[in-house]
């Protein structure tokens, strides 16, 4: 009989300790989840940023977006190309790494690019470097360098 | 006898009916085991006969550098002494690596366009687009995976960073079609050259010589095969791989994997042994006062062991029924999740990936078999244990 007793004793302290924890969590707002969740998804796409940019030469034209995820993102760059002052290259960077240029004439006024990386090194930064800020620049050379209106959309797909 | 037969199968099919709990526990139990071996031996059959399709193209003989008792890169200068091997028609550059991209592990591929033996366009069907052009550079065609994985088609520009952190940029000029989607889903299709680029590979070194030997009558196909591979032999720091020994090594990766399921299945089986064993010595209980009247009536030991084994038999019957129409179904329409993850071995697989199904009278006489054999060990013994009471003890115990 006192086993009996001793034993409903101790699940009703275990189940009330449970309780009181559950409810500490729950109400105490800096232990509770912050309910953000910015993981793509594999196979998934987000829009992170989008808009128009006129590229003027030697200058360099920027997009800023913030990308709070640490999962390893692939780049996909939407551009058309709206008018052109001077067809010719156009330099891109995504965190200063250069995705090599390319080449807008009114022949392909709609290019897309999946920027992906199999060395081990990201495109896009995490939330652990730059506290997840990430800058696309666009720059047009001195010589033979594209002038111009485009609209740009950035986009991020998930890898796992 | 054919009369008797009849009214014995009667009154077993009588028992099926008035022993619901029992031909319900013993269904379900069977079905289950025959499900998991039916749709994991249907996939590793579909998976086999995949590699012997993919291994049609495939040259006679591949050829590749060992160093230090690992594979390493082959020199070219090695083609020359093949060619003029005898029986060998022609020789085949190739640089081939891997590449990773979160958790997918793509296969980059580089061919030689101008010197293909076979036509790489009739070898890598395409969904749209079109293949690659000797005289481009920088244009890939992927595969499946690869488009869904990046977002790329037709049309737009994949930028790599590679291994070496140096970005290279490929127009994708297609995308492979998804019937042979299983060897070709995670590839990436470019030139030789670009691939040389890609992964910074000097001149003069491939990751390995494709070896296509002269046509000759069958008869005589193996034995020129074995001369032309023992002669490249002789040549130092080489490996030679034949169709053959490609294919069993398929055969042995599918064949251990599908092992592990085989051990899951074979407890599950043994369990399901168990149970029915179980249900027919309760139910063997249950009806002691019965198998005591049918005695007293006349039936023999036989009869009733019998009556048992038809019961066994309709019953194995339907499980076996069940499990295999489960497993085609589980494999051709959901796409046997789980177990085609486990079975490909792929990092990550895409939602679209439809698995190679075969359907053999072998395994299908093998799964009735699995289901019936030990279903008549664990009924048959119960019941003659039954039958050979006394009718008169076997009702009176039966009463008690």
């Amino acid at each position: 009989m006192k086993l009996k007793k001793l034993i409903a004793a101790e699940i009703t302290t275990v189940a009330l300790v449970f309780i009181l924890l559950v409810i500490l969590v729950d109400f105490t707002s800096y232990l509770g989840s912050s309910n953000q969740n910015d993981r793509i998804g594999l196979y998934a796409e987000k829009e992170y940023a989008a808009g128009n940019i006129t590229v003027v030469s030697g200058e360099i034209a920027f997009v800023r977006f913030n990308y709070s995820s640490y999962e390893p993102a692939i780049l996909v760059l939407e551009l058309t190309f709206q008018s052109w002052e001077s067809t010719g290259y156009l330099d891109i960077r995504c965190n200063n790494r250069a995705i090599r240029p390319i080449f807008a004439s009114p022949e392909n006024p709609i290019i897309r690019l999946n920027v992906v990386s199999t060395s081990g090194a990201e495109w896009v930064e995490p939330l652990s470097s730059m506290f997840g800020l990430n800058e696309v620049t666009f720059e047009s050379g001195l010589e033979n360098g594209f002038i111009g209106l485009l609209s740009y959309k950035i986009k991020l797909r998930g890898s796992r | 006898m054919k009369s008797r037969f009849r009214n014995l199968a009667n009154y077993a099919l009588n028992c099926i009916q008035r022993y619901k709990v029992r031909t319900l526990v013993i269904i379900v139990s069977l079905s289950i085991a025959a499900f998991i071996f039916a749709s994991v031996s249907f996939m590793k059959e579909g998976l086999v006969r995949e590699g012997e399709l993919s291994l049609k193209y495939a040259a006679d003989l591949t050829v590749q550098g060992m160093f230090a008792g690992r594979q390493s890169l082959i020199n070219t200068s090695h083609i020359y002494y093949i060619q003029k091997t005898l029986g060998v028609k022609a020789v085949e550059e190739r640089i081939w690596g891997y590449g990773n991209i979160g958790n997918t592990l793509l296969v980059i591929v580089g061919i030689d366009l101008n010197n293909s033996v076979v036509n790489p366009a009739s070898v890598y069907p395409l969904v749209s687009g079109s293949f690659l052009d000797s005289q481009e550079n920088n244009s890939v065609v992927i595969g499946k995976a690869v488009a869904d994985l990046t977002g790329a088609e037709v049309g737009s520009w994949l930028a790599i960073l590679t291994e070496s952190n140096q970005v290279r940029q490929y127009e994708v000029r297609g995308v492979f079609s998804a019937e042979s989607s299983i060897y070709n889903a995670d590839m990436i299709l470019m030139s030789e050259n670009d691939a040389r680029l890609f992964f910074g590979i000097p001149e003069g070194k491939v990751t390995d010589l494709l070896v296509y030997t002269e046509d000759v009558n069958e008869a005589y196909y193996v034995t020129q095969l074995n001369f032309v591979a023992r002669e490249i032999s002789e040549l130092p720091n080489v490996r030679v791989l034949t169709k053959d020994i490609l294919l069993k090594a398929q055969e042995t990766t599918y064949g251990a994997r599908s092992g592990f399921f085989s051990v899951a299945w074979f407890t599950v089986l043994v369990s399901a042994a168990i149970v029915a064993f179980n249900q027919t010595v309760v139910v063997g209980h249950e009806s002691k006062f019965e198998v005591g009247l049918l005695k007293a009536l006349g039936f023999s030991t036989s009869d009733i062991i019998q009556i048992r084994l038809i019961e066994s038999g309709i019953l194995g019957i339907l499980a076996g029924s069940i499990g295999i129409v489960s497993g085609i179904f589980f494999d051709t329409v959901l796409g046997a999740p789980v177990f085609r993850d486990f079975m490909l071995g792929w990092a990550v697989l895409y939602p679209a990936f439809s698995v190679p199904v075969r359907i053999s009278a072998q395994t299908v006489l093998i799964t009735y078999a699995i289901t019936i054999v030990p279903l008549l060990f664990a009924t048959v013994v119960p019941s003659w244990l039954n039958a050979t009471v006394d009718p008169d003890l076997a009702m009176r115990s039966a009463r008690a």
